[in-house]
């Protein structure tokens, strides 16, 4: 006979299990990009292996076929090695043998690919991602709070407009806005990559739906009590939205952060440009350098899981509350 | 007081906004030589070669210094070159298809590229660059808008160790000699994953994967090539419609469904061709020439690459890759510097360089008879699989619509090949095959029409 605490610890098994295989089936991905940023750029293409392996190769001159060698003795500079594929057996130079593995090289060599580097990629990425999530934070909360706790003309009708903004695809915005960044001398600086994402309709209509549900009652009593409206903005509104807030921060960071159409339209110098224009140096139409490109991912995706690591209780509560995800 | 301030800080902003202004690039010196700003989408390994050029470039040039610029891809250089043409601030120079040339060129009065003839007319080099790229360098009236750079085409990768396993010493020379040898190797060979290659299949009852002799991603390039060796045509001659509701490219596409229905070939995604060829999981794929500098250290068996297969009742290819123009409203300098720089990368030196280390094909004519391309014409792995095609080669059509025609085609044949792995008989595939060319034609020639009829 069951009990029932051995049926909720039966029950509590089953919930964990499920929830354990389906973070491993998440995590695949993540375990596929680093695997595969450990290989020489033959392994790649070798489906059915799935760690790096110790390999040594030989270059036929002729040729320039790689080919895979197995070492049967090494005698001083002189190696004996057999073929893999035909079994054929031949004596070569210890230098004219590249043993490969888990080639932490393939990093470095992605790091050092891209002009400038990768170093400036990555603070510019940062910086932009860093302004663009404080600019957007504050007029989000800035209009929201307008939106819901007071009254001017068009009120409705103006967030209705603001509404209709989310419907239009951004790749249609994207010549009239490089006009009007070309017309005010921006092309090519941080103000071209930060300015036009300093508001964004999202945070607004997140907050204005979070703000909606405080009562008003707590603004009149504040208002009573002598606090000024910038005080119950500050004082009152915004630690009791919080969750929300790290929400819109960290939705605003990602996207800038992955952000690829944009600073390569509005940029046109090296040193302007971000991660996600130094990963697309990868791949081409005729080809991928996948073991590189890989390394790069693997590296420019890290802060963000850092990020992630430290936010994840808002992000989590930002999901629920939002019923969005990222 | 609190408006005043809102009101006053909103004015200064705007005229300090607006006071940044300014269209027009002043000439500006590196190292007392005049700039040029020139616009690519080459990156990886190609991008690299590209730079190692420009920088041969800057070293050997007195008057000028070719500064790059990488857009990402093909896709966001169009935008920008568009955007840039509309805001007034173009670079000097771009890589650009046929398709975007057209758009800058085709209303009188919007004209944003220069025409080249002033210096066509007088360089001895335009005769030596071959015929298919003359041709598509020139427009209405005989107007030169570009000078070819990256010019590729399809060529054919074969695993020779696969092939030997079959008994078969060659490549495949036609489209029937790769349907025949194909059917070989998906009959008699498996894909074994211990080794990582193929084996011979052991009985009937050998229940690894098998082999596909070719793999095949959906692509209008290939399907443009098997319809013009049909003798079809892509378009009219004034390309405002598609000839695809002939019998001719129903055929062109009915070879490929025949191969999947047969068994002997697979559709393949994207990458995933490459991939599967390098698996040694497929004999034979064809694909862009280029490709091979991508795929070459990463293939760890014998391989050959050989020219696009023939077999129709003509001989013909299409190739593919943009041309470099020149902007207009750049002044005379900048004209005269951006002239220098596309001619320097169609002179024979550097068109054999560009093309030895990228697999594109070289332009001129001249360029082959050096001996550095001689010795990678006859001694490197797929040296001579592009240039073979260059007297047989053609442009695709060069309307401004045809990138919107490619993409309705591409997502056409691709519901084609679906649907035709899922039915039963060749005469209900034909069916289909028929009845979605028309669907795709009558949706290309809405496309085509919106655009002034083309040369």
């Amino acid at each position: 006979m069951i009990t029932a605490k051995q049926e909720r610890f039966k029950n509590t098994i089953l919930i964990h299990a499920g929830l354990f295989l389906g973070g491993l089936l998440m995590c695949f991905p993540f375990f596929w990009m680093v695997l595969t940023s450990l290989k020489s750029s033959s392994e790649v293409l070798d489906v059915d292996r799935w760690l790096p392996q110790q390999k040594a190769y030989y270059s036929e001159k002729t040729t320039g076929v790689n080919y895979e060698v197995i070492v049967l003795s090494v005698d001083d500079e002189l190696v004996k090695v057999r073929f893999r594929d035909s079994d054929q057996e031949l004596t070569v130079g210890k230098t004219e043998l590249q043993h490969k593995t888990y080639l932490w090289s393939n990093y470095l060599k992605a790091w050092n690919k891209v002009q400038p580097s990768f170093t400036r990629y990555f603070w510019n990425s940062f910086f932009i991602a860093v302004v663009t999530t404080i600019g957007q934070v504050t007029t989000s909360i800035l209009a929201a709070y307008a939106f819901v706790f007071f009254n001017f003309p068009f009120k409705n009708g103006l967030f209705t407009l603001f509404l209709a903004t989310m419907m239009i695809p951004q790749e249609t915005l994207l010549i009239p806005n490089y006009l009007i960044l070309s017309e005010l001398g921006w092309i090519d600086t941080y103000m071209a990559l930060i300015v036009p994402w300093l508001a964004g309709v999202f945070g607004i209509f997140m907050l204005k739906q979070f703000f909606a549900q405080i009562p008003r009652d707590l603004y009149d009593a504040a208002m009573i009590d002598g606090c000024s409206k910038t005080g119950f903005l500050f004082r009152i509104l915004v630690p009791l939205a919080l969750p929300p807030i790290i929400t819109i921060s960290i939705f605003t960071f990602l996207g800038s952060w992955n952000s690829l159409l944009w600073p390569l339209i509005v940029t046109n110098s090296q040193e302007m440009r971000t991660i996600q224009v130094g990963l697309s140096y990868f791949s081409q139409a005729e080809g991928t350098e996948w073991e590189l490109l890989m390394a790069a991912s693997t590296f420019c995706i890290l802060p963000l899981i850092i990020i992630y690591i430290f936010a994840q209780k808002y992000f989590v509560q930002g999901e629920a509350s939002s019923g969005l995800k990222g | 007081m609190h408006r005043i301030a809102i009101t006053v800080l909103i004015t200064v902003l705007i005229v300090l906004l607006l006071g940044c202004t300014s269209n027009v690039r002043e000439d500006e010196y590196v190292n007392g030589k005049l700039k040029l700003i020139f616009w690519h989408a080459m990156g990886g390994p190609l991008g690299d070669v590209l730079n190692e050029m420009v920088k041969r470039y800057n070293n050997e040039s007195d008057k000028y210094h070719v500064h790059t610029e990488f857009m990402g891809n093909y896709g966001i250089l169009e935008q920008k070159i568009i955007a840039s043409v509309m805001a007034g601030k173009t670079p000097d120079v771009a890589q650009m298809y046929e398709g975007v040339t057209m758009l800058l060129t085709r209303d009188e009065g919007e004209e944003s590229l220069q025409k080249l003839n002033r210096f066509t007319d007088t360089w001895d080099g335009y005769n030596q660059l071959y015929k298919v790229f003359r041709d598509n360098s020139t427009y209405e009236n005989g107007v030169v808008y570009s000078l070819p750079f990256n010019k590729s085409f399809p060529v054919l990768f074969s695993n020779k160790d696969i092939l030997r396993l079959v008994d078969e010493d060659k490549e495949p020379e036609t489209w029937q000699e790769l349907e025949r040898i194909s059917k070989k190797i998906s009959k008699e060979l498996v894909y074994d994953k211990k080794s990582g290659k193929a084996v011979r299949r052991n009985g009937v009852n050998d229940s690894r994967n098998p082999i596909y002799g070719y793999s095949f991603a959906v692509d209008p390039w290939l399907f443009g090539v098997m319809l013009l060796q049909n003798g079809g045509k892509m378009t009219n001659e004034a390309q405002t419609k598609v000839a695809f509701d002939s019998v001719k490219s129903q055929a062109a596409l009915m070879w490929w469904v025949n191969s999947v229905m047969d068994k002997w070939a697979y559709r393949s995604e994207g990458y995933n061709l490459q991939n599967d060829f390098g698996a040694q999981k497929v004999a034979f794929i064809v694909t862009s020439a280029v490709s091979q500098k991508f795929m070459q250290k990463k293939l760890r068996f014998n391989y050959n690459v050989t020219r696009v297969p023939s077999g129709g009742v003509v001989d013909r290819s299409v190739m593919s890759g943009t041309n470099v123009c020149i902007f207009s409203g750049i002044g005379e300098n900048r004209t005269l510097g951006a002239w220098d720089f596309i001619r320097w990368l169609n002179s024979p030196e550097i068109t054999a360089y560009w093309g030895m280390n990228t697999y594109y094909v070289p332009t001129r004519r001249d360029a082959m008879k050096l001996p550095l391309m001689q010795n990678h014409l006859q001694n490197s792995i797929g040296g001579r699989a592009a240039s073979d095609q260059l007297e047989i080669g053609t442009s695709e059509p060069r309307s401004s619509a045809w990138y919107r025609c490619r993409i309705i085609l591409r997502s056409y044949m691709d519901k084609i090949i679906t649907l035709i792995e899922n039915s039963t008989s060749k005469s209900e595939a034909k069916q289909i095959v028929e009845r979605y060319l028309k669907e795709a034609s009558v949706k290309m020639n809405r496309e085509l029409s919106k655009y002034s009829p083309t040369p």
